[in-house]
């Protein structure tokens, strides 16, 4: 069977996530993590299951995003700092293929990391008959979408810094995009300036919308996340990292090696 | 017959922010003949490496153009029949080699079966079959080289570039990478060939070009370069010092006295008689005599050192 370029690329990111051993040790410590708060929740009387639930989506969230951002940063920047990347690009693939290549991989790599986290979330609230199943599993679908665009995100920056470069810069956008409506709040408040205010806005609709993919409450209070909006947060989240993905196509097709 | 490659006036430049713009390669016109080794050579800075990344569209040029394999430069098309051996190769540490070599082959889109099959030939023939499920971390600077070369050969290329092939590599490894080039060669591959090492140059190549400074100096076939000296060289031994005050009169011989035995190389066949003579008066023994051939080295450092001392005189002139 003959494979195209971007699936050759994308094994080779897997396989490289399960060799590097980062992935899997940060999977293997999200799922202790969760596992000892669905033993210590027992103490909290009334309110164990929410608060399970709360601290396991938490873990989630938080192991998944260092996993993207070790795995997504070291990509590309990782290949030009090796030098491994005049190797690969004297190949017949193009240099947007070897891009794609790259977010495929690694968004299913991240996939396969975050769902035994999100597994555990499920049996525990199977076992205490604690809420939705249905529900958490859409919680993990959503965080793994978050995943995704933060991978595209981190790709068009590492398609003209270096690692460290990269991961600082994600970590900031990443940051920036959960407190930019604060920002946007805190710019309306404190200016009358329009050229703030303008900036503010630019700012606002530049940024990826990560709260979008938030639905940790939901998902504690028992309450359900309607299909239509799981269906809308897929197709921006589509949109976000076809957009960003172009970027760093545009970008890496113009760096010389 | 169409080259394997063909360059006219290609230069590159590469811009700076904190100094001035630095020219890299100063109109290099090229071509290439298919079936040949073609030696590249040029001192460290040359543009050798810089020519190398251009033809692979690793770096695109700031001026001129031309083909691979009759593609444009750093197409997708060309690459697709090119072999590419860098200088000091790196490759993925957590991959073993015949994992290595399996993921070049699936860039290239080889069937499963055909890249089996290529994966194993080629390991066995850079020597790697037994280190094949070896970790990558674990290979010597010797392996890496080999290894670099199997993957420069894994598409069954017509066009393998290689720089500093023989780098990393023992005396052993050396005479293998000759007999695969020359292998190469008979199978009617085009060899293009960037090195340091001048007497594997002057075995192996049919042709060589030598670069200076981003400059094409010379480009011809190993045999005309070599050829026209009229220098004969003697070997004596036993020489005394009439010899040596006989020699110093001859303008443009020169006399190098080794442990074993005195070399001494006149600029005509007509000083030679004279020098026999007296040899024999002396009670000395002429060991051999022949023409002097030039080495490669003679001739670069000839054309290369003469534009360095150039430069210099006229740099040291301008300031």
């Amino acid at each position: 069977m003959i494979a195209s370029p971007v699936l050759v690329v994308a094994r080779q990111v897997m396989r490289e996530a399960w060799r590097r051993r980062t992935l899997p040790v940060l999977a293997l410590f999200g799922c202790g993590i969760i596992i000892a708060s669905a033993f210590l929740s027992f103490f909290q009387l009334g309110t164990e299951i929410k608060f399970f639930k709360d601290v396991a989506i938490a873990v989630i969230f938080l192991f998944g995003a260092m996993a993207t951002l070790v795995l997504v940063s070291t990509q590309l920047s990782g290949e030009i700092e090796s030098r491994t990347i005049y190797n690969v690009l004297s190949k017949p693939i193009r240099r947007y293929e070897l891009v794609l290549g790259k977010f495929a991989g690694s968004v299913v790599a991240i996939g396969i990391a975050v769902a035994p986290m999100v597994g555990i979330l499920m049996f525990f609230m199977y076992v205490d008959q604690g809420g939705s199943l249905l529900e958490a599993a859409k919680a993990g679908y959503m965080l793994w979408l978050s995943f995704v665009v933060l991978s595209a995100v981190a790709l068009a920056i590492a398609s003209f810094s270096s690692s460290i470069v990269c991961a600082a810069l994600s970590v900031l956008v990443y940051v920036a995009s959960y407190l930019k409506s604060a920002v946007i709040a805190y710019a309306g408040m404190v200016t009358y300036s329009r050229l703030a205010a303008g900036a503010a806005q630019t700012f606002y609709y530049l940024l990826p919308n990560f709260e979008n993919f938030n639905v940790r409450m939901a998902v504690v209070h028992d309450q359900v996340v309607p299909w239509a909006y799981l269906f809308r947060t897929t197709l921006y989240a589509a949109a976000l990292s076809a957009f960003f993905l172009y970027l760093g196509t545009q970008i890496f097709q113009e760096r010389e090696f | 017959m169409q080259p394997a490659i063909s360059v006219h006036d290609l230069a590159k430049r590469y811009r700076s922010v904190q100094r001035s713009d630095r020219a890299a390669l100063l109109g290099l016109t090229l071509d290439v003949p298919p079936g040949e080794i073609y030696g590249f050579l040029g001192p460290n800075g040359a543009g050798k490496t810089t020519t190398i990344k251009l033809l692979l569209g690793l770096i695109r040029p700031t001026g001129g153009g031309g083909t691979v394999l009759g593609h444009p430069l750093g197409s997708v098309e060309a690459r697709r029949r090119v072999g590419f051996l860098p200088e000091s190769p790196y490759f993925y540490e957590y991959l073993r080699g015949d994992e290595l070599l399996h993921y070049y082959g699936s860039l290239f889109g080889l069937a499963d079966r055909v890249r089996r099959q290529r994966v194993d030939t080629l390991l066995r023939l850079v020597g790697l079959w037994d280190q094949r499920r070896l970790s990558v971390r674990k290979y010597s600077r010797g392996m890496l080289q080999r290894l670099g070369l199997a993957q420069a050969l894994v598409n069954d290329p017509d066009l393998v570039i290689l720089d500093e092939p023989a780098g990393g590599l023992d005396p052993i490894g050396r005479r293998e990478m000759r007999d695969i080039l020359l292998g190469l060669r008979e199978r009617g591959k085009t060899v293009f060939l960037s090195s340091h090492i001048l007497a594997e140059v002057e075995t192996v190549c049919d042709r060589v070009a030598i670069l200076n400074r981003g400059e094409l100096v010379v480009v011809g076939r190993i045999g005309d370069l070599l050829a026209g000296g009229r220098e004969m060289e003697l070997t004596i031994h036993g020489a005394n010092g009439s010899l040596a005050r006989h020699i110093e009169a001859i303008p443009g011989a020169t006399i190098h006295h080794g442990t074993d035995a005195t070399v001494v190389v006149v600029p005509e066949q007509r000083f030679v008689y004279p020098i026999i003579d007296l040899v024999r008066e002396t009670g000395g023994q002429i060991v051999s005599l022949g023409a002097k051939r030039e080495r490669l080295e003679d001739v670069f450092v000839k054309l290369v050192g003469a534009r360095e001392d150039g430069t210099a005189r006229s740099d040291g002139g301008g300031t």
